[in-house]
């Protein structure tokens, strides 16, 4: 019975690794990218898909 | 939706409530997102230098 939530509680923090790692490669695309529009899809479809 | 959903997971009883927040913010989080880049091309502000094709402006030369 412990073994299950053990086992969705490591899935529960690969996933959470998971979309905190593309948040930081979004938030290093907000820095890098060169104007508005592409600066904003890097931080919206950051948002869509890992938040 | 990735962390939402891994939140989700370590506590059972917030799953109900993590898949609500995904869904609304995989809804508005995009129409958000087209309707303040329409607004920034309409006030004006130019695409990148290194731009290839702009879209919006061939629609409009078009009508």
């Amino acid at each position: 019975m412990s073994g299950i939530f053990l086992v969705l509680q490591i899935l529960g923090y690969i996933f959470i690794a998971i979309g905190s790692f593309f948040l930081l490669l979004a938030s290093i695309g907000l820095l890098r990218m060169p104007d508005v529009y592409n600066r904003m899809q890097t931080a919206t479809k950051a948002t869509t898909l890992e938040l | 939706m990735s962390v939402l959903f891994g939140v989700g997971l370590l506590d059972l009883n917030w799953m109900p409530k993590s898949i609500v927040i995904a869904l609304f913010i995989l809804l508005t989080a995009p129409v958000g997102a087209s309707a303040l880049a329409r607004a920034s091309y309409k006030a004006g502000i130019a695409p990148w230098k290194g731009s290839v094709v702009d879209k919006y402006k061939e629609e409009k030369e078009e009508d």
